[in-house]
C-alpha cells in the first residue's frame, strides 16, 4: 500500500449517519485519513474508503461523558494529528467543529482558516470571505500542519474521478479496519456541561438545508411565520429569520440568517417580506438562486436576486402553497 | 472583580466594501467601529459589576490604526473604567489580515503584565475576519478554561454558570471555576452614538466611496471581487501568505515582536 495520506478530515457521525457536508468534504481531500470520534459501523467503514479514505481512524478520549467536556476533545484530536502526521485536517464549519478546530490549533499553535468557500490542496490555497462576504481572499499557507474548516455546500459533492466506485473495479479487498487511537489519561479540563436543553426541531438544519424560506419583517407576527412554516416541508425546506424579523420578536434568534446570524448556502433561498440589507445579504449571499417577494419595490433585495416577485406575500405564498400541494397530491 | 473586555475596531459593518486598484480591499474611507459582538460583550461587564456593585473593567485592544483611540474612547463610555491599546504595526485599513496568533500573544502579555483578570469576555467573532480563534489562542496562552456562544451568564461564587446557544437552538447550562472567558453571541448596537459619530465623520471626508461592481450574476454565482491581497508575517517556523498566483505580488512585512508599544488610556 502507498504511503498513508496526511491529509486528513474530521467528519462527525450522528445517529450511525454521515452528515451531507461530509461528502464536499471527502470529494476535496481524496485521498485521505478520516478522523471521528466515536464507533464507525462496518457499513460507514466501506462507504468511507469507496469515496476516498485510506485510514479511518477512530477517536476514543478515554473518558466517558467526553462530550461535556470540550477540551478533552481537542486535546484527543491534537495528539492524534501529531501520531498519524496529519499535516492538513479540514472539517466542517459548523458550530461545533469550529468550536473544537479553534480549540485544537490553539493546543497545537498552527494555523487556522475557519468557514472558508474552497481548498486546492495541492496548492495549499484556501478562499474565504471577509467583511461579511462583501470580498474574498484566496489566502495561501505555508506552514508544515494547519487546520481549516468549509463552509457547508460550499464544495461539489460530485464523486471524484479516481474512486473505487467509478473505476467498477469491485476486486474484492480485505475489509480496512478501524484504527483506534486513545491518548493517555490527562486533565479534563474545566469547562463542565451540566445540561443540555433540545428544542423541538422543525425539518432540516438551517446551514445545511438545500432550501430556506425566510421571513423578514414583512411577516408582520408571528403568526405570519405560520405561513412559511407551512410552506418549508413541502419543498423540504428550513425557516429562517432577518434581524429585523427576530428584533421584532417574530421568530427567535436561532433561526436569523445574516452578519449577526448564521450564514447559509442553500440551492434556493426565497425571502419574504425582506428588505434585503447589506448585514442580511452577507449571511446568504452565496445561494445559488435567490428568489425574492416583497411589495416595496425600492427594497434592496431586487437588486441581489435572481427572481423578484413585487407583490404582497400575504398573497403570493397562499397560492404558492395551494399549487404546491396540489403538485403533490398523486 | 476584575474584567477584561477584548474589543477590536472593525470597518463599519453596513458600508459597501470594494477594492482599489492594487486589489486590497479599499477602506481608506470607511470608518471604524468597535466590532458589534464586543459591544455586547462591554454591555454584560457592566451587568456583572452593577449587580455586584463593585469591580473593574478594563478594555484591551491590539491595533496600528491611528483613528481607533476615539473609537475606543467611545466604547469606554458604555462603562468600562480603563482602557489599553496596544499599538501593532497592523493598520485595520491596510491590506492583509492580522495575525491572530501574533494578536493572542500580545494580549496575553499585556493581560499579564496588568494582572490577570477574574474574568475574559469577548465577541464571538470579529465582524471582519471572522477567523473564530483569537479568544482560543489567548485562552491557551493565559490557560483560562473557554466557553463560547454564552446567551447569558451569572457569577455564582467562585464558579461561572452559563447559558450557550447551539445549532438548531439548543442550549446547554455549562459551568466553569473562575478565571474565564466568554464569548458572547448576540451583538446589540447602541442605536446613538455610534450612529452619530459614524455619520458626521463621513461629513468630514466627503462621500464614501462607492465602487463599481456589478451586481448579483443571474447564472447563479454572484460576482466574487477576489481580494488576493498579500501580507508576509514572520513567526517562527510557519507563515501564512497572501498572493495571487501566476502575477506579481507584493508582501508586506508584519513587525516582529520587539516593534510593539503598550500605551495606556487614562
Amino acid at each position: 500500500m502507498t504511503t498513508p495520506s496526511h491529509t486528513g478530515i474530521m467528519i462527525p457521525i450522528v445517529n450511525d449517519k454521515l452528515p451531507p457536508s461530509s461528502l464536499g468534504l471527502l470529494a476535496a481531500a481524496t485521498p485521505c485519513t478520516v478522523l471521528v470520534f466515536g464507533p464507525v459501523s462496518s457499513d460507514n467503514r466501506q462507504y468511507l474508503s469507496r469515496y476516498g479514505a485510506d485510514r479511518v481512524i477512530g477517536l476514543d478520549t478515554n473518558r466517558e461523558n467526553s462530550e461535556n467536556f470540550p477540551g478533552v476533545k481537542s486535546r484527543t484530536l491534537a495528539r492524534a494529528m501529531e501520531a498519524f502526521g496529519i499535516s492538513a485536517l479540514l472539517g466542517n464549519a459548523d458550530p461545533k467543529t469550529m468550536d473544537l478546530f479553534a480549540r485544537t490549533a490553539a493546543i497545537l499553535d498552527i494555523p487556522l482558516a475557519q468557514d472558508c468557500i474552497d481548498i486546492d490542496l495541492k496548492n495549499q490555497t484556501l478562499v474565504k470571505p471577509l467583511y461579511s462576504g462583501k470580498l474574498t481572499a484566496t489566502v495561501q499557507v505555508e506552514a508544515p500542519m494547519f487546520m481549516a474548516t468549509l463552509r457547508p455546500n460550499s464544495l461539489s459533492t460530485e464523486t471524484p474521478k479516481n474512486t473505487q466506485a467509478e473505476t467498477g473495479n469491485d476486486v474484492e479487498k480485505e475489509e480496512p479496519a478501524v484504527e483506534i487511537f486513545q491518548p493517555e489519561a490527562g486533565d479534563f479540563g474545566r469547562v463542565n456541561i451540566l445540561e443540555r436543553i433540545q428544542s423541538p426541531s422543525r425539518g432540516p438544519e438551517l446551514t445545511e438545508a438545500r432550501v430556506v424560506v425566510t421571513g423578514g419583517r414583512g411577516m408582520g407576527s408571528d403568526q405570519g411565520f405560520d405561513l412559511l412554516h407551512e410552506l418549508a416541508p413541502l419543498v423540504n425546506a428550513a425557516v429562517g429569520a432577518s434581524r429585523s424579523a427576530v428584533d421584532a420578536g417574530f421568530a427567535p434568534y436561532a433561526m436569523q440568517v445574516g452578519q449577526t446570524g448564521k450564514t447559509v448556502s442553500p440551492q434556493l433561498y426565497i425571502a419574504c417580506g425582506v428588505s434585503g440589507a447589506v448585514q442580511h445579504f452577507a449571511g446568504m449571499r452565496t445561494s445559488k438562486t435567490i428568489v425574492a417577494i416583497n411589495k416595496d419595490k425600492e427594497a434592496q433585495i431586487f437588486n441581489r436576486c435572481d427572481i423578484g416577485i413585487l407583490a404582497d406575500l400575504f398573497q403570493v405564498l397562499p397560492v404558492l402553497i395551494e399549487r404546491l400541494k396540489a403538485r403533490s397530491k398523486p | 472583580m476584575k474584567i477584561v473586555v477584548c474589543v477590536k475596531p472593525v470597518p463599519d459593518t453596513g458600508a459597501e466594501i470594494g477594492l482599489t486598484d492594487t486589489m486590497a480591499p479599499d477602506l481608506a474611507q470607511i470608518p471604524l467601529m468597535i466590532n458589534p459582538y464586543d459591544e455586547s460583550a462591554i454591555e454584560e461587564a457592566v451587568r456583572i459589576v452593577e449587580a455586584r456593585g463593585t469591580g473593574e473593567i478594563v478594555l484591551v485592544t491590539a491595533s496600528g490604526s491611528p483613528d481607533v483611540e476615539p473609537v475606543l474612547k467611545t466604547a469606554m463610555a458604555t462603562g468600562a473604567h480603563r482602557a489599553i491599546l496596544i499599538q501593532t504595526g497592523h493598520k485595520t485599513e491596510d491590506r492583509g489580515i492580522a495575525d491572530p496568533r501574533a494578536t493572542a500573544r500580545a494580549m496575553a502579555s499585556v493581560i499579564q503584565a496588568d494582572g490577570l483578570p477574574d474574568l475574559i469576555l469577548t465577541g464571538r467573532a470579529a465582524a471582519d475576519t471572522q477567523g473564530f480563534q483569537t479568544a482560543y489562542r489567548l485562552a491557551a496562552a493565559l490557560d483560562f478554561p473557554i466557553a463560547t456562544e454564552v446567551s447569558s451568564l451569572c457569577v455564582e461564587g467562585e464558579s461561572l454558570k452559563m447559558k450557550r446557544r447551539r445549532a438548531a437552538g439548543n442550549s446547554r447550562f455549562s459551568r466553569l471555576p473562575c478565571p474565564v472567558w466568554y464569548r458572547s453571541p448576540k451583538p446589540s448596537i447602541p442605536q446613538d452614538i455610534p450612529g452619530s459619530r459614524i455619520s458626521s465623520r463621513q461629513r468630514k471626508r466627503g462621500s464614501a466611496h462607492i465602487p463599481n461592481r456589478q451586481g448579483y450574476s443571474p447564472a447563479g454565482i454572484p460576482d466574487q471581487q477576489h481580494n488576493p491581497h498579500t501580507g508576509k508575517r514572520q513567526s517562527g517556523n510557519a507563515h501564512r501568505r497572501y498572493h495571487r498566483a501566476g502575477r506579481n505580488t507584493h508582501t508586506t512585512h508584519w513587525p516582529n515582536a520587539g516593534n510593539r508599544r503598550i500605551k495606556g488610556i487614562p
